[in-house]
């Protein structure tokens, strides 16, 4: 039941574009659009390699509110979920 | 003499590239971060003499945290500066080299892992790039030595870079025009190993490999360590140290007091390791023969899973649990240690970035982690009533670890970075480094653990001649008989518990207490106040002011359970 409302959830939200890695299921690719937020984490993300136009691609969520894991690149990234809420995707079909 | 420092993003092999140029072992491991602090070595090249720095792993210069500060500090002390470069994150990698440009500083690109990358398919071309920053670019794999001696060449071609500044947007166009010019990547399908190696991030199969891992490391640490003390330690304790003792002993008949310093007080006639007290007796028994093998069994078992790079991946996975008493992942490793024995366990609560973090842990550790000795005390007084009463202390246990941990939470505040954390790929660990890093920290320990556990000692030895223990433990009796339904007796046994709990654990026994009150005991000990070595770790670690607010919690917390069980059972 749950999976099926997260979808969804996704579906209709896709409609209107811009969504966030938390939305991304895992296995799905997107391109990162926009970070909303502070000064500080844009600039920290950066120096990692993530930036508006970058393809990423979602690994996996772990549960009981963990972190989401990205690939990027050549690399596998662990990010809280409370940046990973601030990072816009658009979602590849 | 020219300084060379070596700066690069964390895990590119720094460490083991530092290691390669000046034979000197610095600790590395497959995870971020590991130099904390700064390694220096003096190399030659054909007589002419480099000081060569390592600089801690930063992914960028102009920043708050401490290890980009001190990266930056030391990159402009710098004649030479030499990027390290993990050549398979080629345009991650990028961002701090150009930002390494801009400091004008004579500078070479290593570029490390080149084996891997070409392995992988990764195709780079070295000219261009070299042409596009306008600096020597030298592929080397640091781990086995390949392309270093071209590189010490190099460093007379190091050039100051002659590019323009620009922001952090028009960097990156930058760094993409570089990397679409030199870069060409060629993706494979992924195959059943890749699809294992996802398996340990996966939600439901990854907690189930952590539980498999978690289990087999404990067990592997308590084989490993029980299998020292029983046929190498004790056996040498008992059979030749024992011997030395007793001679040492007549020896100091002439002045009472040193011999009470050096040896003890005797138990029964005897001289006992654990409750003698002595700088030589329990001093040294208590640190060589109980401390020190769980400290070689947890760091080897540690240094495994740094170096396949399972540790990151255990982290994420307990991240989201963790977060709830504001911790991280990481903590998991200090909370491990800390299962054999809180000394190292408190220690490597160095890994974790923040102050407020380290002091979570290290109370909940000395709280409501039970060390291998209390556990085995809590099976010797227990065990004989079934395996149920000790399931309920460990449950107990739990219980106040999660429920402190919320509250320590809640109350304490300070900063609490956000998870930001690299994956390493997986990598088949190297005997070569293992052993060697095994070797650093167990000396570590002995050099930075052994002189204050024997100042703690001394001092508790000192308290001893004065009648101080009797004197709380008459004040606090009638306490135990009112609230907590002990016999006035056990206030003695926990005012003991501080020296080792193991000790006390043992005086508990003639006791004749009721499985309840053995209960209620058995959890008051384990959260009351930590061992002596503990103690004098946290004094040391976190300062005298953390661990005042550390013993304040600690008193509060296990009287207040014990209040509480006496009420419920």
């Amino acid at each position: 039941m749950i999976v099926l409302r997260l979808k969804r959830c996704i579906v209709s939200k896709t409609a209107d574009s811009n969504n966030t890695l938390i939305e991304m299921l895992p296995g799905q690719i997107g391109t990162v659009t926009e970070i909303d937020h502070g000064h500080g984490l844009v600039r920290k993300l950066c120096s990692m390699g993530i930036v508006p136009g970058k393809k990423v691609m979602k690994i996996s969520q772990i549960l009981a509110g963990g972190p989401i894991v990205i690939r990027i690149d050549d690399h596998d990234l662990a990010l809280g979920r409370g940046i990973a809420s601030r990072i816009k995707v658009k979602i590849e079909k | 003499m020219k300084k060379i420092v070596l700066a690069g993003n964390p895990n590119v092999g720094k460490s083991v590239f530092f290691t390669r140029l000046s034979g000197i072992y610095a600790v590395s491991s497959n995870y971020p971060g590991t130099t904390v602090e700064i390694s220096r070595s003096q190399i030659s090249r054909e007589g002419e003499k480099f000081e060569l720095i390592d600089a801690p792993g930063t992914y960028a210069l102009e920043s708050d945290a401490e290890a980009e500060r001190i990266a930056g500090k030391l990159i402009d002390e710098a004649d030479i500066v030499v990027n390290v470069i993990d050549a398979g994150n080629l345009e991650r990698n990028l961002y701090l080299t150009f930002e390494l440009l801009e400091k004008k500083k004579p500078m070479i690109i290593a570029l490390n892992m080149w084996d891997e990358v070409q392995r992988r398919g990764v195709k780079i071309d070295i000219p261009s790039l070299s042409k596009i920053l306008g600096i020597p670019v030298i592929p080397v794999v640091a781990t086995t030595g390949e392309g270093m001696k071209k590189l010490l060449h190099a460093l007379d071609q190091a050039q100051v870079p002659t590019l323009v500044p620009g922001s952090h947007q028009e960097r990156w166009q930058e760094i993409g025009q570089v990397i679409q010019a030199v870069q060409s990547f060629s993706y494979k399908k992924p195959t059943w190993v890749d699809r294992l190696k996802e398996a340990t991030l996966l939600p439901v199969s990854g907690f189930l490999i952590g539980l498999v891992v978690l289990y087999g490391v404990f067990w592997i640490v308590r084989f490993i360590g029980e299998g020292l003390i029983n046929y190498i330690l004790d056996p040498f304790f008992y059979r030749f140290y024992y011997p030395f003792l007793l001679i040492l002993d007549r020896y100091f008949s002439f002045s009472p007091f040193l011999r009470t310093i050096l040896i003890g007080h005797l138990v029964e006639g005897k001289i006992d390791f654990e409750q003698s007290l002595g700088l030589l007796s329990t001093g040294i028994y208590v640190e060589l023969g109980v401390v020190l093998p769980y400290i070689i069994s947890f760091y080897f078992i540690l240094g495994l899973l740094e170096d396949t790079g399972y540790l990151p991946r255990l982290a994420v996975l307990l991240d989201g649990f963790f977060h709830r008493i504001g911790l991280h992942g990481y903590a998991i490793v200090p909370t491990l240690l800390g299962l054999g024995c809180n000394v190292p366990g408190i220690m490597s609560t160095r890994i974790l970035e923040s102050k407020t973090e380290r002091f979570i842990i290290s109370v909940l550790i000395s709280i409501a982690v039970p060390c291998a000795s209390q556990q085995a005390l809590i099976f010797g007084v227990l065990g004989k009533y079934g395996t149920l009463p000790v399931m309920f202390v460990y449950f107990i246990l739990l219980l106040v670890w999660i429920i402190l941990g919320f509250i320590l939470k809640y109350s304490i505040k300070g900063y609490r970075p956000a998870l930001i954390l690299e994956i390493p790929p997986y990598r088949f660990p190297y005997w070569k480094t293992l052993i060697p890093k095994l070797w650093l920290r167990v000396k570590g320990f002995l050099k930075e653990a052994l002189p204050i556990v024997s100042l703690g000692i001394l001092a508790v030895n000192l308290l001893f001649m004065t009648d101080l223990f009797p004197y709380i433990a008459q004040a606090v009796g009638p306490f135990f008989q009112k609230y907590l339904g002990l016999p006035s007796e056990v206030s003695l046994v926990l005012v003991l518990g501080f020296l080792r709990k193991d000790i006390a654990m043992g005086l508990l026994a003639p006791l004749q207490l009721t499985v309840k009150q053995l209960i209620i005991s058995a959890v008051m000990l384990a959260m009351f106040f930590p061992c002596v070595a503990t103690f004098m770790v946290i004094l040391k670690e976190l300062g005298a002011k953390k661990l005042i607010q550390g013993i304040i919690i600690m008193l509060f917390a296990s009287t207040l359970t014990g209040l509480l069980l006496n009420l419920v059972l």
